[in-house]
């Protein structure tokens, strides 16, 4: 017996053997997933075919499978082991393979999570079936539980040498010392009761009597994850066979009972045919297949051989009484029941088929079955399909595969309609929203980013120079991005984006930027048909596509929207738009000129501190909800200042926007409201005065307007928009509005400064946007 | 049936081929003609009754499964003509039904009676009864009631107790081991000997359950039958158990016989005095391996088949079950030795799941 990492010669003590285990769980529970399956991945290859432990395998390998059998076997175990299939069935269950080394954000939840193992975990696993207790025992391993199993003594000598090759490989006890096996007849030893009731959890694989006996007096914290007896069967249809060859048919079909020699219980036993295919050539077909089967059928027992006398005396009375044929061969056996209910076969390659007219008498005969129901092999054609994997499911059965698939499971997959490695662990949940200060600097330096990355290993790196300034950088973990973009994914679904909707993404992609990302990564949630064309096509090309392929949504700045004019009116009915402000007139341009239905805003984002607002249809222009899930906001001296909940990598704490806010008092107190003014910084320093945005806006009489200063030793203003508005009355407002330049200038110094032109506002090439100031000083 | 008169009018357990040949001829042919059945498996088998001259030709004579009188109503002849119907006791969830006709009814209490007298258990006396088996005016259907109930006919009797009562609340059979206790307390203050039947775990728990021995009178006689069906774990070596009820209530263990039947198969094996359970000459057995069918040879452990010729009315008359056994001779004759039950528990577990992962 092997007893975490010494070999014992029996089992003395079993009490002592528990404390053991509970002493090694919280060491197993910190060592780093990615290192333990590393290890298992180096024990695969050590097993790879001709290797060593393979040739010796042979030798101890006592199943009653025919060698050819066994040799299959074997190459499963490498695969078992291998890094991509280990990741592939934990990121399939757990998403992130970091949440079982602590805790992490997932999407949708506010809190934290944490996949903690049970601790100790108790395997009963079935008899003479190696390849599923070395399974069980790797299931246990990579959920780190410490792990106690129990084999059959036929098994031992094999198991001997799996450990044997862990021990070689695993010189650091990653994992060789955090399991035992023994060997003890089921239920009888006294040790059994010891386990179970002294083990956090345990997992059975067996028979009925024998799930019922593990069952029986377990204490109520000892939790119990069973893998009974099931059942599996195929089902043909008329249609099926009239668009596919029989003879390829019925190689598929004999597969799905042929392989494991029906030990599996993924097998199937049972056939549901359809009553108007010709029983005899169907028959003949699938006998054929079965005869030719490439792996010889194993070692039948002379009980085993009884329970196929029984059958096969009860074919021929059913050859008698219904004229229902069979063929009872040494190889395989087929029957035809004279009721649809489903039954166990004699097994062995026993396979009973039974006649139905419709799905209805498929339900029917397996409803009551449920628990019992595990894999259905669909032989049906594409009209039938969802209906009979919709109704068959619903009957119980808890997968579906193509016949010939039955037997080959896709990493990841649930089993017995539960996820095995999920269950292996308890979810644990951390709702405080702690705020790491620690971590926090607001510095968005290449330095910071490099520290953030070391910390968190994987994620994303966005950046931005901004129309003006120096660059900077942020970094988001995988986990939060994809929160953020799940989130602004929600908010288009209430907005009305659906599976009716073709949306091309107008955002500029590449260089670091993230709105066409995020938007990307959101629509991909969606059910809609996304086109990611970007910023950077030209009007031609994207007109091209709006016509040819109907697009009826747009996401991009305003400006790129705005320059597709009338080519767009009538075809594209929403808008989503970010990156720049929308003015009144546009917003009015685009709904009444272009007919443009919906128009909302994509999001009130900044790539440092990612979405803030969303807008949903009672929003006006420039109105947004907060993302309260996922942000706090302050007004301080009417600017916005945000601490985010979620962000660990790169953390939010009193972050100044930079924007001015308002708080709207709304009737739905569960919510913050606001409208976003403008930016803070909008103030141009010239003439030794400082005039803002909006004192020029007010002045201009239109928020569509451009400035452009020029000649740094005597600065020119022009002002660019299509308003039509005189120099004389422009300057006349300005001086009324802005207080700062009254007081150091009259009217008659800033004739000459001060130039209107009516013409089209000047679009940055690189961005697409149009800014509000050209500063060429 | 003439064939059969003539076996009942020999000595049970002297061993005359040709008479039982005659015999299993003359109740071949009769459901040949009679049960379309078996007229259908004897044709495919390109066989006919009149074929089976030796012992090494039953080998070739198509046999019938227990398990389709589980699964599926047999009857040989008119349903008019049936007198009884029996079921199995069912430990595996299904019954046989098997229905007796007014001439298999006689013959097997015909047989039964002489088997039981030849094997010296008849007797004139007047016995007490203790019957640990369901009580028959009750459970009237159920065989080994009946049985029990056949076997009480073979002395006079003076009181009969039923051990499994039943219970109107509960709507089902009850065990009171004390109140059996206190039967056989009442029967060993009395001078008339005792004569214990029925399913030998009960028998067990009882005289466990006895703080003193009894000891009952003298020729009294234990009669087990139906074997220890859900009580496997409970089961004693028979020479063991044959020592213990002789400890416990003064039973002799030549006096202890234990009997093997079947429902479907009237016949019944009763041990010897020796505890050897004796093949009459109402009937032969075959062992056959269950892989090949093929005949196994004394002293080889295999499927038991069951030939007798009594009955006329449901066609096991060449039944193949599902127990394990093993047949020997001796001077006194054949005998048999039931090893249990054949077969796998079906519902096997989730196994092998891990076969499933996609090979590469």
């Amino acid at each position: 017996m092997y007893c975490f990492g010494r070999w014992d010669k029996d089992l003395s003590n079993p009490i002592s053997i528990c404390e053991r285990a509970h002493e090694l769980k919280n060491e197993y529970r910190r060592q780093d997933i990615e290192r333990i399956i590393d290890v298992l991945d180096k024990v695969g290859d050590s097993w790879s075919y001709n290797s060593n432990n393979y040739q010796q395998a042979h030798k101890f390998l006592e199943t009653s499978f025919d060698s050819k059998m066994n040799c299959y076997m074997l190459d499963v175990l490498p695969l078992l082991l291998n890094k991509s299939s280990l990741r592939k069935r934990l990121q399939a269950e757990f998403k992130d393979l970091n949440l079982l080394d602590d805790f992490g954000v997932v999407p949708e939840y506010s809190g934290e999570v944490y996949y903690k193992s049970h601790g100790v975990l108790l395997h009963i696993t079935a008899s003479n079936v190696v390849l599923g207790a070395v399974d069980s025992l790797i299931m246990g391993l990579i959920t780190k539980n410490i792990c106690i199993l129990k084999i059959d003594a036929s098994m031992q000598n094999f198991i001997k040498l799996f450990i044997d090759s862990i021990i070689q490989i695993d010189k650091d006890k990653v994992l060789a010392d955090k399991f035992a096996f023994f060997s003890w007849k089921g239920g009888e030893h006294p040790c059994e009761q010891i386990f179970k009731k002294n083990v956090n959890a345990i997992i059975a694989w067996g028979g009925e009597s024998s799930v019922k006996s593990l069952k029986k007096d377990l204490p109520l914290a000892v939790k119990f994850i069973e893998h009974g007896p099931k059942i599996s069967f195929q089902v043909i249809t008329n249609k099926f066979l009239e668009e596919n060859n029989i003879e390829v048919v019925a190689k598929k079909l004999a597969t799905d009972i042929c392989m494991w020699d029906q030990h599996a219980c993924a097998n199937s036993q049972n056939l549901f045919l359809q009553d108007d295919i010709d029983k005899e050539w169907f028959l003949d077909n699938l006998a054929k297949a079965m005869d030719r089967f490439d792996i010889p059928l194993g070692a039948v027992s002379s009980d085993e051989a009884l329970e196929k006398l029984k059958e096969k005396a009860r074919s021929e009375f059913l050859e008698f009484k219904d004229n229902l044929p069979y063929r009872y061969e040494q190889k395989f056996f087929i029957s035809f029941d004279e009721t649809l209910h489903l039954r166990s076969s004699a097994l062995n390659r026993h396979l009973i088929i039974k006649s139905f007219k419709s799905l209805v008498d498929i339900v029917s005969a397996i409803d009551k079955y449920d628990y019992y129901l595990q894999t259905c092999g669909l032989g049906v054609s594409n009209e039938e399909y969802p209906l009979y994997r919709f109704e068959l499911t619903s009957a119980g059965v808890k997968r579906i595969t193509q016949i010939g698939q039955m037997l080959n499971s896709v990493e990841g997959s649930s089993h017995d309609g539960r996820f095995s490695l999920l269950e292996l662990t308890e979810v644990v949940c951390d709702e405080s929203s702690w705020v790491d200060y620690k971590h926090c600097t607001h510095s968005f330096s290449k330095e910071t980013v490099n520290e953030s990355i070391i910390r968190n290993k994987k994620g994303i790196v966005y950046g931005t120079g901004g129309t003006t300034g120096n660059p900077k950088y942020v970094f988001y973990s995988n986990n939060e991005f994809q929160r953020i973009s799940k989130t602004l994914a929600n908010s288009y679904y209430d907005l009305g984006l659906n599976n009716n909707d073709r949306v091309l993404n107008l955002f500029m992609a590449g260089n670091l930027w993230s709105s066409f990302s995020a938007i990307q990564y959101a629509l991909d949630d969606l059910n809609v048909v996304q086109f990611p064309l970007g910023g950077n096509a030209s009007k031609e090309q994207i007109i091209k596509l709006i016509d040819d392929f109907n697009i009826n949504t747009l996401f991009g700045i305003p400006s790129n929207v705005l320059e597709l004019g009338k080519s767009i009116k009538g075809k594209v009915k929403k808008v989503f738009y970010a990156g720049e402000k929308l003015t009144q007139k546009q917003f009015d341009y685009l709904k009444n000129e272009l007919l443009i239905e919906d128009i909302f805003s994509a999001g009130y984002a900044s790539v440092d501190v990612g979405p803030i607002g969303y807008q949903t249809r009672d929003c006006k222009l420039n109105e947004h909800y907060l993302f309260d899930n996922m942000l706090d906001l302050k007004v301080i001296d009417g600017e916005g200042v945000v601490t985010s909940k979620f962000r660990k990598a790169m953390p939010i704490v009193d972050y100044s926007t930079g924007d001015l806010i308002e708080l709207i008092n709304d009737s739905d107190r569960s919510k913050t409201k606001f409208k976003i003014l403008g930016r803070k910084d909008q103030t141009i320093f010239i003439w030794s005065s400082r005039i803002k945005f909006v004192e020029i806006a007010a002045a201009y009489g239109a928020e569509d307007f451009q400035i452009q200063i020029e000649n740094e030793v005597n600065p020119v203003m022009n002002i660019f928009g299509m308003n039509q508005v005189s120099s004389e009355v422009f300057i006349e407002r300005l001086l009324n509005n802005c207080a700062d330049l009254r007081e150091t200038h009259d009217a008659e110094y800033l004739k000459n400064r001060i130039k209107i032109s009516k013409q089209e506002l000047k679009a940055n090439k690189r961005t697409g946007k149009t800014p509000k100031l050209i500063d060429l000083r | 049936m003439k064939g059969f008169e003539l076996l009942s009018s020999q000595n049970s357990f002297v061993k005359d081929d040709n008479i039982f040949l005659a015999s299993f001829r003359e109740t071949a042919q009769f459901h040949y003609n009679n049960n379309a059945f078996i007229k259908f498996l004897w044709d495919k088998n390109a066989i006919n009754p009149k074929d089976i001259n030796s012992v090494q030709d039953l080998e070739s004579a198509p046999y019938t499964l227990v398990n389709i009188f589980k699964d599926f109503e047999q009857i040989t002849g008119p349903y008019s003509e049936i007198v009884l119907t029996l079921g199995s006791s069912g430990t595996s969830g299904q019954r046989s039904l098997i229905h007796l006709n007014l001439e298999s009814l006689d013959n097997v209490k015909k047989m039964a009676y002489k088997i039981h007298k030849d094997l010296k258990i008849v007797d004139d006396q007047k016995y007490n009864y203790l019957c640990f088996t369901y009580d028959p005016k009750i459970a009237n259907d159920v065989g080994t009631a009946f049985t029990d109930e056949l076997l009480t006919s073979f002395t006079q009797k003076n009181e009969v107790y039923y051990a499994l009562e039943f219970d109107n609340k509960k709507n089902d059979f009850t065990f009171d081991v004390n109140k059996v206790i206190q039967k056989l307390k009442d029967y060993a203050q009395e001078d008339i000997p005792v004569r214990i039947l029925g399913f030998p775990a009960f028998l067990y728990k009882t005289i466990c359950e006895m703080k003193e021995s009894l000891i009952l009178p003298e020729n009294s006689w234990v009669q087990t039958g139906g074997g220890w069906k859900t009580e496997q774990n409970l089961m004693l070596d028979k020479f063991k158990f044959r020592d213990l009820v002789y400890k416990k209530l003064n039973i002799l263990p030549q006096n202890n016989r234990d009997m093997f039947g079947m429902v479907e198969h009237g016949v019944p094996y009763l041990d010897c005095e020796q505890g050897k359970m004796r093949i009459p000459n109402f009937s032969r057995v075959l062992i056959r391996d269950p892989k090949t069918l093929k005949v196994l040879k004394d002293g080889e452990k295999g499927i038991l088949q069951l030939i007798c010729t009594y009955n006329t009315s449901y066609p096991a008359f060449n039944l193949l079950t599902t127990d394990w056994a093993v047949k020997n001779k001796d001077d006194s004759g054949e005998y048999i030795e039931i090893l249990g039950r054949g077969g796998v528990n079906k519902n096997k577990g989730c196994a092998l799941k891990a076969l499933e992962v996609m090979r590469a």
